[in-house]
C-alpha cells in the first residue's frame, strides 16, 4: 500500500518502533505464522509475549509433509490440515509472523 | 725507614698504637686537640655517630701535628692508619731520594695560568671530587709553597703531591679526554707558549710570589685576561665555547669562577652562547677534573652570591640573566673564585664536606682565612656543624617532594602486604583494650581501617588532601560545552559522562519533530499507521483501566488523579478527535472504526471520557459516517463488531442527552449525508432510531426524571422541522431499507428495521406521516404477518403497528386482509 503521507503523520503515530511493535499492530488480525517442523498457521493473533508465545483464535494449521518412495526415489509433497478454534503456540518454534498473503 | 718517592718514611703507626694515643692527648690541650681528643674519647669502638669524625680524621691531611703546632716530630703522623704505602717503592722509585728531586717544577707555567684559582691537592683528592674551593689562591699559593719547599718531613706526610702533579698535566692537556691517559702523558706544552700572555718558564718561589702580589692587586684585570686567554685557547683549539669552563684547558682552575661572574664577562665579550655545547663540555670537564657535576647547587650560588657580594670585585650582576643557560640545573660545582687580597695567600680554606653554614658570617670568614696550616677538625655537635644549609623553603620543599612519594591513593592497595604486616603483628603484640584488634583476623581489621577516619599525622594528612584533591578533579565539570566569543554555536567537550557520538543515527523521530504539518493535509493514512494509533489507544486505554483498577495510594491522591488525568489526556490527543479535520480530509478516528480493535475498544476509550469529550466523538463519528466501512456495505461480522460495539456505547450517550443535543446531531446526520443511503446500513438506521426515540422520550417530557429540564418550544419546533425533513427524504423509500433477503435471512435480521419504522411512526407528527407510513411498508408489513409461524416476525409488525396506533395487531391484520 501506498504510504504518502509518512511525512505528514502526527508525532503520537510515529514512536520509536521496535520489531515487536508491528507485531503488535497485528493483534486481533489475521496473521500468517510459520513455525519450525514445515507447519504454517493461519488465524486471529490475540496475544503475543516476547518469546513469540502465540494465542491464537480460529486457526488452520498447515502441516507439509514429504514422502520419499523407496523404490523410485520420487518426493512426494503432501500437506495436512487441521483446524484449531483457540491455540496456545510456543515462541522458540516460531520462524516468522506476517499479515496473511493476500491473495 | 721505608724509601718513598720523597725520601720519608711512609710508614705510619696503627690506630691502637700506644705511642700514638698518648700524644694526641698530650696534645688535647692545644687549639684544636680537643676536637680530636674529643672524638678519640668516645670510645674505643667504630661507633656509627663517629663514623664521620673517623673519616674526616683519616682523609684529613695530617694530623695536628702537620699544623705546624704540633711540637714533637714524633706525633708526626700520629693518627693515621694504613695508607696503602706498601707499594710505595714500586711505585714511585725506590731510588729516589730527596735530594734528588729537584724544585724546578713548573714545566709548564702552571703557576702563571692558575695562580688565581688552584684547588689545593689534598682538598681535591680528599673530598673527592667535589672540588669547592673558597680559596684557590691561598690553595695555589700553598701549592706554590708545597713545589718550593717541600720539607723532608713534610713530603712524607703528602703522599698525595704525586697525584697533584699528575692533576697538573691533566689541566695542562686541553684535548685529552680520559683521565687515564691524562696521567700518563707528560704535560704537552713546552716553555713560553707563545699564545699565553704570562711567561711560562719555571719560576721560582719568589717570583712567583711576585708575580702572585702583582695579580692580586689587579684581580679583574687578570680575570678578564684569564677569560680572554680562555676564549682564545678554546678558539685555538676550536672546541666548545669558553664559557669559564673550558674543561681542558689550562684553565681548569677557571673552574673555579662562578658561573655568573664568567656569563657576564663573556657577554662582555661575546654574544649569547649556545649553551647547548656546554652541558656536554661541562660534564667533560667535570670527569676530566676529577669533579663530579652535582646536582642543582643552589646553596653554592647563594654562597658564592654572598661572597661576592662582599668582596671588591664590582661584577655587573644584571648581566647575569637566565639568558637561555639550560645548564643552570646542571651547573659543575665550582666555586667563585674568592679573591682575597694577598695576606690570605698563605692560607687555605678548609672546605666543609657540606659546605659552609653561610648564616655563621664570621666563623666562614674565619674558616677561610685559614689556610692549610690552621685546618680543624670540626667536631661540634652534628646540628650546629650543619645548622643553616637550607632554607625554611627547601626543606619543604623536599619534604613534600618525598611525602608526595610515600603518599598513596589507597594504603591497601599499594601497600597491601605491609598493612597486613603491621595488623598482624600489631594483633599480636597487643594486649591494650583501646586499640586492640586482637581477635580480629586482618581481614577485618582491614575493613575497619578502611572505614576509619584519618589520622593525624602528616602521611595522613596528605594523604587526605590528595584524596580531597583527587575527588574535586572529578566531579569539577569543565563544562559539557564551551562557547567562544563571536562564534556561532557552541563546541560540546566530550568526557566521560558526556561521550562524543561517533555515528549519527538519526531515529525515526529525531529529526523530523520540528516539522509538525496538521495532520492529514497530505494525504491519507496508511493501514500500518492507523494500527500504530489504534494501539497507542490501546495502551493508554490499558494505563487507565490498571490505574483505576489499583486505586490511590494512601496519601496519594492527589497523585493518583494527576495520573489519571495526564493518562487520559494523552488518549484523547491519541484518538485524534481533538483537532478539527476537514470534511474532504480523512479523519483519523473514521479511519479507526474500520478496523475491529479500533470498534472494540471505543467502549473502554467512552468510559474516560467526559461528556464534552464524548458527544464530540459521536459527532465526529455522525459527520464521517461514509468513510466507515460498516456503512458502506461491510462484512457482516464487522457490523456486527459494530454494532455491538460502538452502537450501545452512543446510545448511552444519547439516552442522556436533552434535545437540542438531539437535534444537533441528527441535523448533522441530515446534512452530511444521503438519508437514502445511510438508511439502508444496519449503523445509521440504528442511530436514527435512537435519536428518533430519544426525542420521542424527550418530548415526552422523559428528560425531567434526568435532571433536564423540559423541552423548549423552541427545540420542539426545531425536533418537528427535522423529523419532517427526514420523513420528506425518506418518502417513497421505506420499503427499501429492508435488507435483502438472502437465503438464510431470518427474522432476527429485520428487527432494526421494524424498530426504525416504529419509532419514525411514534414520531409522526402528522396523520400523513404514518399513513405514508403504513402504505409503503403496507407489502411488507402483511407478509411478515402472515409469517405466523415465525414468532419474531410477528413480534416485529406488531411492534409496528402499535406503533402506529392502530390498535390492531399483526393476527387482526392478516385475518383482514385476506
Amino acid at each position: 500500500m501506498a504510504e504518502v503521507g509518512t511525512a505528514a503523520i502526527p508525532p503520537e503515530a510515529r514512536e520509536t518502533t521496535e520489531p515487536l511493535d508491528l507485531v503488535r499492530l497485528s493483534l486481533d488480525e489475521r496473521v500468517y505464522v510459520k513455525m519450525r517442523g514445515d507447519r504454517e498457521l493461519s488465524g486471529r493473533l490475540h496475544a503475543y509475549d516476547q518469546h513469540m508465545n502465540m494465542v491464537l483464535g480460529d486457526v488452520e494449521e498447515i502441516i507439509t509433509v514429504v514422502d520419499v518412495n523407496e523404490q523410485t526415489y520420487e518426493e512426494i509433497v503432501q500437506t495436512v490440515k487441521k483446524q484449531h478454534e483457540m491455540l496456545f503456540v510456543r515462541g522458540d518454534s516460531v520462524i516468522l509472523v506476517s499479515p496473511p498473503t493476500r491473495s | 725507614m721505608a724509601n718513598s718517592f720523597f725520601g720519608f718514611d711512609t710508614t705510619l703507626p696503627g690506630r691502637g698504637d700506644p705511642r700514638a694515643f698518648p700524644q694526641s692527648r698530650r696534645n688535647d690541650r692545644d687549639t684544636f686537640g680537643e676536637e680530636l681528643g674529643g672524638a678519640l674519647e668516645d670510645g674505643d669502638g667504630f661507633e656509627g655517630s663517629r663514623l664521620d669524625e673517623l673519616m674526616e680524621q683519616k682523609f684529613a691531611y695530617g694530623g695536628p701535628q702537620d699544623v705546624g703546632l704540633e711540637e714533637s716530630e714524633e706525633a708526626a703522623g700520629v693518627s693515621l692508619e694504613d695508607d696503602n704505602a706498601d707499594l710505595n717503592d714500586e711505585t714511585f722509585g725506590a731510588s729516589a731520594a730527596p735530594e734528588t728531586i729537584g724544585t724546578d717544577f713548573d714545566f709548564s707555567a702552571n703557576n702563571e695560568l692558575m695562580r688565581e684559582s688552584v684547588p689545593s691537592q689534598p682538598d681535591l683528592d680528599r673530598l673527592n671530587g667535589q672540588g669547592y674551593r673558597d680559596h684557590p689562591r691561598a690553595s695555589m699559593s700553598y701549592r706554590n709553597d708545597q713545589w718550593d719547599e717541600p720539607l723532608p718531613g713534610e713530603m712524607s706526610r703528602r703522599p698525595s703531591q704525586l697525584s697533584r702533579e699528575n692533576l697538573a698535566e691533566i689541566w695542562n692537556k686541553p684535548q685529552s679526554a680520559s683521565s687515564a691517559t691524562m696521567r700518563r702523558q707528560p704535560p704537552p706544552q713546552p716553555y713560553d707558549n707563545p699564545a699565553l700572555g704570562i711567561p711560562q718558564r719555571p719560576m721560582s718561589l719568589e717570583e712567583i710570589e711576585a708575580h702572585m702580589l702583582r695579580n692580586a692587586r689587579t684581580e679583574n684585570r687578570h680575570l678578564e685576561e684569564i677569560e680572554a686567554q680562555m676564549m682564545r685557547n678554546a678558539r685555538a683549539h676550536g672546541q666548545m665555547h669558553p664559557q669559564g669552563y673550558g674543561p681542558t684547558q689550562s684553565g681548569v682552575d677557571r673552574h673555579m669562577m662562578s658561573l655568573a661572574e664568567v656569563e657576564a664577562a663573556l657577554r662582555a665579550q661575546h654574544g649569547p652562547i649556545p649553551p647547548q655545547h656546554m652541558p656536554a663540555n661541562l660534564h667533560n670537564a667535570m670527569t676530566m677534573g676529577g669533579m663530579r657535576p652535582a646536582s642543582p647547587r643552589g646553596p653554592q650560588m647563594e654562597q658564592a652570591g654572598q661572597m661576592r657580594s662582599q668582596s671588591p670585585r664590582p661584577q655587573p650582576m644584571d648581566q647575569v640573566g637566565d639568558g637561555g643557560y639550560q645548564y643552570r640545573g646542571q651547573r659543575a660545582p665550582v666555586q667563585l673564585g674568592h679573591f682575597f687580597p694577598a695576606q690570605h695567600r698563605g692560607q687555605f680554606v678548609h672546605q666543609n664536606r657540606q659546605g659552609y653554614p653561610r648564616n655563621d658570617y664570621q666563623q666562614r670568614y674565619q674558616n677561610d682565612r685559614r689556610g692549610f696550616q690552621d685546618r680543624r677538625v670540626d667536631n661540634r655537635p652534628r646540628e650546629e656543624r650543619y645548622r643553616g644549609i637550607m632554607n625554611q623553603y627547601e626543606k619543604e620543599l623536599i619534604a613534600k617532594i618525598q611525602i608526595s612519594q610515600l603518599v598513596t591513593d589507597d594504603p591497601y592497595r599499594d601497600d597491601f602486604y605491609y598493612k597486613v604486616y603491621t595488623s598482624l603483628t600489631a594483633a599480636n603484640q597487643q594486649t591494650s583494650d583501646d586499640q586492640s584488634k586482637a581477635g580480629l583476623n586482618w581481614q577485618q581489621s582491614l575493613l575497619m581501617d578502611q572505614t576509619r577516619g584519618g589520622g593525624a599525622n602528616v602521611t595522613n594528612r596528605m594523604q587526605q588532601q590528595m584524596q580531597r584533591l583527587i575527588e574535586g578533579r572529578k566531579q569539577k565539570p569543565k563544562g559539557t560545552s564551551l562557547s567562544l566569543e563571536g562564534a556561532l554555536g557552541k563546541i560540546s567537550l566530550s568526557s566521560v559522562r558526556n561521550p562524543r557520538q561517533l555515528l549519527q543515527v538519526s531515529g525515526p523521530n529525531s529529526t523530523k519533530e520540528a516539522k509538525d504539518l496538521p495532520a492529514p493535509q497530505s494525504a491519507r493514512l496508511s493501514s500500518k499507521q492507523i494500527l500504530k494509533r489504534i494501539e497507542a489507544v490501546y495502551s493508554d486505554v490499558l494505563e487507565l483501566e490498571v490505574l483505576k483498577r489499583k486505586g490511590p495510594e494512601e496519601d496519594n491522591v492527589d497523585e493518583w488523579n494527576s495520573q489519571i488525568e495526564q493518562c487520559r489526556q494523552k488518549m484523547w490527543a491519541d484518538l485524534g478527535v481533538a483537532e478539527p479535520v476537514p470534511l474532504n480530509f480523512p479523519h483519523p478516528f473514521a479511519a479507526f472504526l474500520s478496523f475491529a480493535k479500533g470498534k472494540k475498544v471505543v467502549p473502554r476509550v467512552f468510559r474516560f471520557l467526559n461528556r464534552d469529550q464524548g458527544l464530540a466523538l459521536i459527532s465526529t463519528l455522525l459527520s464521517r459516517l461514509e468513510s466507515i466501512d460498516v456503512c458502506n456495505a461491510a462484512s457482516s461480522e464487522e457490523v456486527d463488531i459494530f454494532m455491538s460495539n460502538v452502537v450501545p456505547t452512543v446510545v448511552s450517550v444519547i439516552m442522556e442527552v436533552p434535545l437540542f443535543v438531539v437535534n444537533a446531531c441528527v441535523r448533522i446526520l441530515l446534512e452530511r449525508h444521503n438519508m437514502v443511503w445511510l438508511a439502508r446500513s444496519k449503523p445509521g438506521l440504528a442511530f436514527l432510531t435512537m435519536f428518533l426515540s430519544r426525542a420521542e422520550m424527550l418530548k415526552q417530557g422523559g428528560g425531567v426524571a434526568q435532571g433536564l429540564p423540559p423541552a423548549s418550544e423552541q427545540e420542539l419546533a426545531m425536533w418537528t422541522d427535522i423529523y419532517n425533513f427526514l420523513f420528506a427524504s425518506l418518502h417513497n423509500n421505506f420499503a427499501s431499507i429492508f435488507p435483502p433477503l438472502g437465503p438464510s435471512a431470518t427474522a432476527a435480521d429485520e428487527v432494526y428495521v421494524w424498530q426504525f419504522l416504529a419509532a419514525m411512526a411514534v414520531g409522526a407528527t402528522t396523520v400523513d406521516h404514518q399513513r405514508v407510513l403504513l402504505t409503503e411498508v403496507r407489502d411488507k408489513v402483511l407478509e411478515t404477518a402472515r409469517r405466523t409461524d415465525d414468532a419474531k416476525a410477528l413480534a416485529n409488525v406488531n411492534l409496528f403497528l402499535n406503533a402506529l396506533g392502530l390498535g390492531i395487531d399483526a393476527a387482526q391484520l392478516a385475518n383482514m386482509s385476506l
